[in-house]
């Protein structure tokens, strides 16, 4: 036997149902419904309301699971004396497939079992997608900024002036007045050359 | 595993097997002979043993289930239609 971690102060207190006359609560008489087709179209016309489909569909979209909210509405039915327990039961998959259908028609995402985690994209499958999406449009962008790039790259080309012409800059490049000196003795040198 | 889910599984297998016997029993194999198990026919469908009185409340769940599947894949192909 499972050790019991916790104590449920929301439970009934020993000896709690011989606290009114027998028969006194719905429960303890005879169901509404017998058959399990009458209880199915009782819940199956209640969930058909309209006022009550936007109600149900908002705590869905909440995340609230969809079975936990059938088990209360069946428990709900039983405590009221409508069914038995064991009918509420029966129907329980039929009234929770209904909400299901109801959500798929509206296109709200929802959660069967508390466990599960909403329908649709996962958070992981989320970030995968979006980091696919990224990169292929990425991939899109640069594919199309490949021949304009070509193309002022060639500008580039021939409006370019030669190198020498061009000053050095940096730390390591000789001094402008240096090279203007550089260029006058060579200048010099060749008249000489010449004059000879 | 809450008992919805349980109730669920079980509803679920009972359909699958269910279509398996429609699926059996489309291509009928008339058995012919002596030994050949004669007057099925005439057996009382009204019979409610346990086991039968089980099966056709199973019967009755699984196809109030298949109603609402059908339901909604006609409202969802009406509704891709007029997108």
């Amino acid at each position: 036997m499972p050790r019991q971690t916790s104590i449920k102060f929301d439970a009934p207190i020993p000896g709690m149902s011989l606290t009114t006359e027998p028969g006194n609560r719905p429960w303890e008489n005879p169901p509404q419904f017998a058959e399990i087709e009458q209880v199915l179209e009782y819940y199956i016309d209640r969930l058909s309301d309209e006022d009550r489909q936007d109600e149900l569909l908002a705590i869905v979209e909440e995340g609230f699971p969809i079975n936990m909210l059938v088990d209360s509405t069946v428990t709900t039915g039983v405590m009221s004396g409508l069914h038995t327990v064991e009918a509420g039961l029966l129907a329980a998959p039929v009234i929770s497939e209904f909400i299901q259908a109801l959500a798929d028609i509206e296109g709200v995402k929802y959660r069967v079992s508390p466990s599960e985690s909403k329908k649709g994209l996962s958070p992981a499958m989320q970030r995968k997608a979006e980091k696919m999406i990224q990169e292929e449009l990425q991939a899109e962008l640069e594919a199309k900024s490949m021949p304009a790039q070509e193309q002022v790259q060639e500008e580039m080309e021939e409006t370019e002036e030669p190198v020498m012409d061009r000053p050095m800059r940096g730390l390591m490049a000789r001094p402008v007045a240096m090279l203007a000196e550089v260029a006058e003795v060579e200048i010099s040198e060749e008249a000489e050359g010449e004059q000879e | 595993m809450d008992r919805i889910s349980i109730m669920q599984k079980n509803i679920e297998k009972h359909i699958k097997k269910r279509m398996q016997s429609r699926d059996s029993s489309e291509t009928p194999t008339p058995s012919r002979g002596l030994l050949s198990p004669r007057g099925m026919s005439d057996k009382n469908k009204n019979d409610a043993t346990p086991a039968s009185f089980q099966e056709r409340t199973l019967d009755v769940i699984a196809d109030y289930i298949l109603d609402i599947r059908k339901q909604k894949e006609e409202l969802l192909n009406a509704k891709t239609n007029i997108d």
